[in-house]
């Protein structure tokens, strides 16, 4: 079991170095000259000559690479060339808004899926479990570029109960919460009826029946104990996703999160800002998969006393 | 198709003896419902059991034997599955039951025991918890402490040693045996009176299956509860059962006391499946096996199910379903020609000649070892080696038969797989024709493969079910360049047909074929390159007796007519008195035993084979051994015992044992033995 953990957590750390590898790499393998890009053309050879010391790529990439490390290992990502200001404030002022965000649209995608994906395997063929499985097909299905401006057309603008847009106070996370977790409940809904349904066709299920018990000890004691172990997973692949933000729902709501930031730094060629986005979106992943993995193994007994 | 017929009365029944029917089953009949309609997969059953009494259902794969158990436990699916009838118990018609009242007779009055205790168990609960639950349900005990005390009872009872510590151990962490007495504690857990055995011991080696049908006689006689057996095997309805009622394609077609039955049975079936039974000590005859194959389930069959396959069908069979006719008390069969004589067996002479003295040798084997290595942690250092061959010599002669006999893990199928250098081996030679195949490589290697097939042991799974038949059967053919084109289709057609199946058959998908037909092909593969050699790794252990026969009648034909050399890898002993020429008997990666399969079945002096013989369920009540119990479980091979890796389950281990590991010693003959005992 330790040893499992141990090896788990020493392979997280070496994709953790290829990230940082990669993002360090990412300003160098943009095609063209990046000093030219930032500037534009029209920019004095001096100023070039200036920004290039200023980043250091006048350096040898070796030595560029150690010296991002180090500065890596002290949590200094470098200065926006836009704001003026260190890299790691503009991220810890944006962090808490996605932090926000993606608990309240997991939260809800799972208060959604959970009870609606069991009870459409409970009722396997039945009506409740074709409206469950369409409505899941239909959240999939709608884009949240699409899914955003609709609600904000009618909660916002004809019923006027929500602002339409920024980050203000409990009302201003429904409509984003809600786009966002819509899409991520149809998934969960999708994969909770598979896998319950998966583990109710089980021997063990026969003889836990066989036993006399009733059907709602036989679906919560024995079935969902082992239905869950597949929804862990993907839970833990979505809640990755959604902490290094959601680019578009961000982007549909001007909500000021890192993918909102993202999308800025993209556009006005901070490459700072990008290289440290892309990096904590990278180890936001990792971590929340590794953490999964780890929960895995401690809930299945399989694995933990194997 | 006639369904839902109405028992018919017939004189001599209801049984004598019968007093006080426990359970009386009237006109049961389980209709599945599909898109194309409904098929009765089980028609018209009615059979009693008596309070005490062991009946036993007796049908092969598909006869709708486990669909009449789900269905007297009500453990169907409503949506797919119709059931009508009656199924009484003590008076109360199950079927008629409120679902809420059902489930008290579930575990209850009635308990279920399954076939496969891998998947039987929740693998996320303890052992404790789920025996728990089937005594907080049934027992009105709630207290925590009063609960566990009455599952260490339960544990106990069942032979689990030391329950107490085992209450907190996940089913994962049980062997196969032990798994299944955590299942037959929890049916016990309601005090049933009837105990329904769906093939408790299918998947459970033969000393095993022993102690596990010890395990429920006696807890059946203890309690007075009544034994619902099901099951394929005459041997076990031999052994256990007071009287037996034989399925065939969803009917019941004889219903007998077992001594009056293995005496003589009525319907030419029983007189077929108990002709096709393999036995220890008929080796001089091959069974006939029954030609065809069971209707699918559900089929709609006008007449008697059974005329298709039986050689003493008349025009009547063919037309009109026949009734219950008595034959004696107690003993009725649904068949029109009952009372005739069988026909003389048509292939009497099918043994074939044993060689007799010393042939060439074709393949010696000489200290094999294969060892795989347990991976650990980030780098995979080897942890430990899993010992699964550890120092194994065999010779084989063409067209002689070697049966390497052993129970599960014992190494067997490693030996087999190396010989054809699927694996490699960790040491020891190989050596074919003067050559070592062991240190062979590439080309070489590949230029012998043809002469070394292998038929492998699941007929479903060793097939790419993409691929059409011919392509299976002649891409060895293609690959080594022994054939082509119109040569490559001509051969795969010819091949077929040597296996019993038609040369158009190429043209189809293996999906389309029964498991006993899909054998055939995977024979007919094996048989495509004219190898001198085929490994054949448990060929018949998933099919029906009645196929087994067939399938095993088959090899020893192409054996007769090629001279093929065949390693018989079984762990089935009646199988391997049939096939084989020489035994040996393997535990723990080592051969114990080995010489003519006279020598070691008549004459066994390794503890184990001894163990082994007397594990089988004999049909013949004067040829059953006296059970030698073995203790405890079989060792892990990644850490095998010192000394003798027998000692100790040993019933006749000395302290000696345990420190020295025993050589091989001749008994006179080709008798060999690996015991200090022998000495």
């Amino acid at each position: 079991m330790l040893e499992a953990v141990a090896a788990r957590l020493a392979s997280a750390a070496v994709v953790v170095l290829g990230v940082c590898t990669l993002v360090f790499l990412l300003i160098h393998l943009v095609p063209g000259d990046p000093v030219e890009a930032m500037l534009g053309e029209g920019a004095r050879p001096a100023d070039r000559v200036a920004l290039r010391a200023a980043l250091g790529l006048d350096r040898p990439l070796g030595e560029q690479y150690v010296d991002y490390l180090a500065r890596l290992a002290r949590f200094d990502l470098g200065v926006s060339f836009q704001e003026r200001r260190p890299v790691a404030e503009l991220l810890a002022e944006r962090l808490p808004a996605t932090l926000e965000l993606a608990i309240a649209a997991l939260a809800l995608a799972l208060v959604i899926a959970i009870p609606l994906g069991v009870l459409a395997a409970a009722r396997h063929g039945g009506p409740l479990d074709g409206g469950a499985t369409g409505l899941a097909l239909l959240g999939i299905a709608i884009p949240n570029f699409w899914l955003g401006p609709l609600l904000i057309l009618v909660f916002s603008l004809w019923l006027d109960w929500t602002p339409v847009s920024g980050r203000d106070g409990l009302a201003s996370l429904i409509l984003p919460a809600v786009t966002l977790g819509t899409g991520l409940a149809a998934v969960l809904t999708r994969m909770v009826r598979a896998s319950v349904l998966e583990v109710l066709g089980e021997d063990y299920i026969r003889t836990a029946r066989a036993k006399g018990l009733g059907p709602i000890t036989v679906l919560w004691r024995h079935a969902l104990r082992n239905a869950w172990l597949p929804v862990l997973t993907l839970i833990g692949l979505q809640l990755g996703g959604l902490l290094g933000g959601a680019v578009i729902t961000e982007t549909v709501f001007a909500w000021p999160g890192v993918g909102s930031l993202l999308i800025d730094a993209i556009h006005a060629r901070d490459y700072p800002v990008v290289q440290a986005c892309v990096l904590l979106i990278s180890l936001a992943y990792l971590s929340v998969n590794a953490l999964t993995d780890l929960v895995y193994t401690w809930v299945d007994p399989r694995i933990r006393l194997g | 198709m006639a369904i839902g017929v109405i028992p018919e009365p017939s004189p001599g029944w209801p049984l004598s003896g019968i007093s006080e029917p426990l359970l009386e089953v009237c006109d049961l009949t389980v209709r599945v419902v599909r898109p194309e309609g409904t098929a009765a997969v089980v028609a018209g059953l009615d059979f009693r059991i008596a309070r005490g009494e062991t009946l036993a259902l007796l049908g092969e794969s598909g006869c709708g034997k486990s669909m009449t158990a789900l269905a007297l436990m009500r453990l169907l699916p409503p949506a797919v599955v119709a059931v009508t009838g009656q199924v009484r118990l003590a008076g109360a018609d199950l079927l008629r039951l409120p679902e809420r009242a059902m489930r008290r007779v579930r575990g209850g009055q009635v308990a279920m025991i399954f076939q496969e205790p891998q998947t039987a168990l929740n693998p996320v609960l303890t052992v404790g918890a789920q025996v728990a639950e089937a005594v907080r349900r049934h027992t009105g005990r709630h207290g925590a402490r009063a609960v566990r005390e009455r599952v260490v009872e339960l544990l106990g009872e069942v032979g689990i040693p030391a329950p107490r510590e085992r209450l907190g151990d996940y089913p994962h962490q049980l062997s196969g045996g032990m798994k299944q007495r955590v299942v037959i504690a929890m049916a016990l857990a309601g005090r049933p009176q009837l105990l329904i055995a769906d093939e408790p011991t299918t998947a459970l080696d033969v000393t095993i299956q022993a102690e596990i049908l010890a395990l429920i006689v006696g807890l059946q006689r203890r309690h007075a509860m009544a034994l619902l057996l099901i099951t394929h095997d005459l041997g076990i309805v031999a052994e256990t059962a007071d009287r037996l009622a034989v399925m065939y394609a969803g009917r019941l077609v004889e219903e007998a006391p077992c001594a009056a039955f293995f005496a003589g049975p009525a319907h030419p079936y029983g007189r077929r499946l108990l002709a096709s039974r393999p036995s220890l000590d008929r080796r001089a005859a091959a069974p006939a096996g029954i030609p065809g194959r069971v209707p699918p389930p559900g089929a709609s069959v006008v007449g008697c199910r059974f005329a298709e396959r039986c050689d003493l069908a008349a025009p009547a069979c063919r037309s009109a379903e026949p009734a219950w006719h008595p034959v004696a008390a107690g003993h009725r069969v649904r068949c029109h020609r009952w009372a005739e004589a069988d026909p003389p067996p048509a292939d009497a002479a099918a043994r074939r000649p044993r060689p007799a003295g010393e042939t060439e040798v074709l393949l010696r084997v000489d200290g094999l070892v294969v060892h795989f290595p347990i991976r650990r942690g980030l780098l995979g250092r080897e942890a430990g080696r899993v010992r699964a061959v550890d120092g194994v010599s065999l010779t084989l002669h063409p067209g002689r038969t070697l049966a390497l006999v052993g129970e599960s893990g014992c190494g067997k199928t490693t030996v087999g797989r190396a010989l054809v250098r699927l694996v490699a081996p960790t040491a020891g030679a190989l050596w074919y024709r003067g050559r070592d195949l062991a240190r062979l490589g590439g080309r070489e290697l590949r230029a012998l493969r043809k002469d070394l097939q292998i038929v492998f042991q699941d007929p479903y799974g060793a097939m790419n079910p993409r691929l059409r038949v011919g392509d299976i059967v002649g891409e060895g053919l293609r690959t080594m360049g022994l054939a082509s084109g119109r040569a490559a289709r001509c051969r795969v057609a010819e091949l077929l047909e040597q296996v019993g199946l038609a040369a158009e058959d190429a043209r189809r998908w293996p999906h389309a074929f029964s498991g006993g037909q899909r054998q055939r092909i995977g024979i007919a593969r094996a048989l495509a390159p004219e190898p001198r050699l085929i490994v054949c790794d448990e060929p018949t252990s998933a099919l029906d007796v009645s196929v087994q026969a067939q399938i095993l009648g088959l090899l020893a034909r192409l054996q007769r007519e090629r001279a093929i050399a065949y390693l018989f890898i079984s762990h089935d002993l009646s199988v391997v008195a049939q096939m084989a020429d020489e035994v040996a008997v393997m535990y723990l990666g080592r051969i114990v035993e080995r010489g003519t399969v006279d020598e070691v079945l008549d004459r066994p002096r390794h503890p184990y084979t001894r163990a082994l013989l007397s594990a089988v369920p004999v049909v013949e009540v004067a040829a059953r051994r006296p059970a030698i119990r073995l203790a405890g479980e079989r060792p892990s091979p990644a850490r095998p015992p010192a000394g003798c890796r027998f000692h100790p389950r040993c019933p006749e281990a000395l302290a000696v044992c345990g420190r020295t590991d025993p050589p091989e010693v001749c008994l006179g003959g080709r008798h060999w033995v690996s015991c200090l005992r022998a000495g």
